[in-house]
């Protein structure tokens, strides 16, 4: 009985987080496309987000490629399909493992920037400050975030789209010999339109979502620097649940457009 | 200064990240023909075999184009659209073979374009091209799985000849079990094997023979290898060639005679078909038989006259 209560509980409390974060998001559009807008925040923001985050995700996306190669090369070579490596790694990359894994090193190290240094905010009063001396805290702070990270997120993607094609290419070429001419042709024989468009709109909104979830736990802190920890955690677990959830429905409705 | 920098950062940062999409974008559209000339041809197909919008068009195993479109037209056509590159469209002449592929074992469809005469005019832009409609892999197991039914039949059918032959029964089943039969048959290839040495002994005089014609100067050997006596032949053949004709020639006379004295003209032939003139004769021939007779008693007479027995005495002795 008191199990069943306690379950209750936990759905009543996952509604209402649904519920917050759901009109957090309706607050966005209600203010995030209204003059004034904070350009410089929103270009320092994706500063932030994108260039600083461009070493982490080119140095994973350069492994991602290579390693997803060499251990792709031993069943092709069993099957006498070792040509098509270059199609098989990039169709992989380019609609699936480039926007997910660069979605979820995003969601760890911005979505827990953002979680924590609006926490700290939250907690420390500033929010509260600003709102009493006037400037609009959801607009300057939410709003630019969210923004930076859903433009940021698909260039970020691009990125490591073409590093992680260039370690494939270096690891095709650790045990055969293809000109890069060739490995680069046979990867854009095999792709289509709808590899790339769907793989870049859906990365935006992975974006989205980890500005958003990072935002509203960071803005709705609470409990002193314990919140602050609490939000930078659920920051990047919400949004991580939330990249593979998006991914889910991206890969439905893909299918619907594109018959894949 | 420190802001300044940071825009820099990311301005670069965005500007690559525009070229890298770009760039890819215009690779993508580079292969399905967005960026360069094309023109439309069609093909139209009983079956496509799961050909898609977009997939390859080849002309002599060269990437040239995409197919634009696939319309049903009615039960048994199907038209595909293709856009192909307009450099290739002098060398697409209006007798090119349309046929469905694979790109590999396992790859997609592509449509392949086998090229036409080279006397053949070039095809016109929307002008159908001539199409081969290929045997898919389903119709492909389709004859697989009946000839698979037939050879099984034909094995049951074999197993059950196969036990007849054990159990001896019919001809081959007989010749297999019965032992005489095995005793005679291999007399027969006794016989068969002597025959064979005799034949070989035989063949063996033959060549000699044979070489003794064509070495020695008996008649047959003069016959095949003397020159002189072949012109001799041939001339005793023009000769008596010359003969046939003359006797032709003498044969037609004949004939021309024969069927003159039929016709009862000239001398004989009067006398041969003239019934009087037959009667004649005969009495002439009788009258002169008679008068032979007559004339045989007067010489009988003559010999006993006494002036002329002495003549006739003296002509017994000379004999």
């Amino acid at each position: 009985m008191i199990q069943t209560k306690g379950q209750f509980q936990s759905a009543k409390r996952f509604l209402f987080l649904v519920g917050d974060i759901g009109q957090f998001t309706l607050r966005f559009f209600r203010e995030g496309f209204h003059k004034p807008f904070e350009w410089k925040e929103i270009l320092k923001q994706c500063g932030e987000v994108g260039y600083r985050s461009l070493s982490l995700v080119g140095v994973t996306a350069f492994i991602m490629g290579l390693v997803l190669t060499i251990q792709s090369r031993p069943t092709l070579v069993e099957f006498g399909a070792e040509s098509w490596l270059p199609a098989m790694v990039s169709v992989s990359l380019i609609r699936e493992i480039g926007p997910v894994i660069t979605a979820l090193i995003c969601a760890g190290k911005i979505g827990s920037r953002i979680g924590a240094e609006l926490g700290s905010m939250r907690v420390t009063e500033q929010i509260d400050a600003m709102e009493v001396s006037g400037t609009n805290p959801f607009k300057y702070l939410v709003t630019t975030r969210v923004l930076a990270t859903s433009l940021m997120l698909p260039l970020l993607v691009i990125f490591a789209d073409t590093i992680a094609l260039y370690g494939s290419f270096l690891a095709v070429n650790i045990k055969g010999a293809v000109s890069f001419q060739l490995f680069f042709n046979q990867v854009f024989e095999t792709l289509e339109f709808s590899d790339l468009i769907p793989s870049i709109l859906k990365s935006f909104f992975f974006g989205f979502i980890i500005g958003i979830i990072g935002c509203y736990m960071g803005y709705n802190s609470k409990k002193g620097t314990e919140g602050v920890g609490k939000s930078a955690n659920s920051a990047v677990v919400v949004a991580s649940l939330m990249v593979f959830i998006l991914d889910l429905i991206a890969v439905q409705i893909t299918d619907l457009f594109y018959e894949l | 200064m420190n802001e300044n920098r940071n825009n820099l950062k990311l301005g670069i940062f965005i500007t690559l990240g525009t070229i890298c999409f770009v760039a890819a974008l215009y690779l993508l559209g580079a292969k399905q023909n967005l960026f360069g000339g094309t023109f439309e041809i069609k093909a139209i197909f009983n079956n496509v075999n799961g050909l898609q919008k977009g997939n390859n068009v080849r002309y002599s195993g060269i990437n040239v184009g995409t197919v634009k479109e696939i319309v049903i037209l009615n039960d048994t056509a199907i038209e595909v659209n293709m856009m192909v590159q307009i450099d290739v469209h002098e060398f697409i002449k209006v007798d090119a073979i349309a046929s469905l592929g694979n790109d590999g074992l396992m790859g997609n469809k592509l449509v392949n374009i086998s090229p036409g005469g080279s006397r053949s005019r070039t095809i016109e832009v929307g002008e159908t091209l001539l199409s081969i409609n290929e045997l898919d892999a389903d119709e492909m197991l389709r004859r697989l799985e009946e000839t698979n039914k037939n050879i099984s039949l034909i094995t049951s059918s074999l197993v059950g000849i196969v036990d007849k032959i054990d159990k001896g029964e019919g001809p081959i089943g007989t010749l297999l079990n019965d032992n005489n039969m095995a005793l005679d048959l291999a007399k027969t290839m006794t016989n068969i094997r002597e025959l064979s040495f005799q034949t070989a002994s035989l063949s063996q005089n033959l060549s000699k023979s044979f070489n003794n014609f064509q070495s020695s100067e008996n008649t047959i050997g003069m016959l095949m290898n003397d020159t002189v006596l072949a012109a001799e032949i041939r001339t005793v053949v023009d000769e008596l060639k010359n003969f046939g004709t003359n006797s032709e020639k003498i044969s037609s006379d004949l004939n021309t005679i024969v069927s003159g004295i039929k016709k009862g003209e000239g001398t004989v032939g009067t006398l041969l078909s003239d019934s009087i003139a037959n009667d004649d004769i005969i009495k002439s021939i009788d009258n002169l038989q008679k008068g032979s007779e007559a004339f045989n008693e007067n010489m009988q007479a003559l010999k006993q006259n006494f002036l002329f027995r002495r003549y006739f005495k003296k002509l017994e002795k000379k004999k």
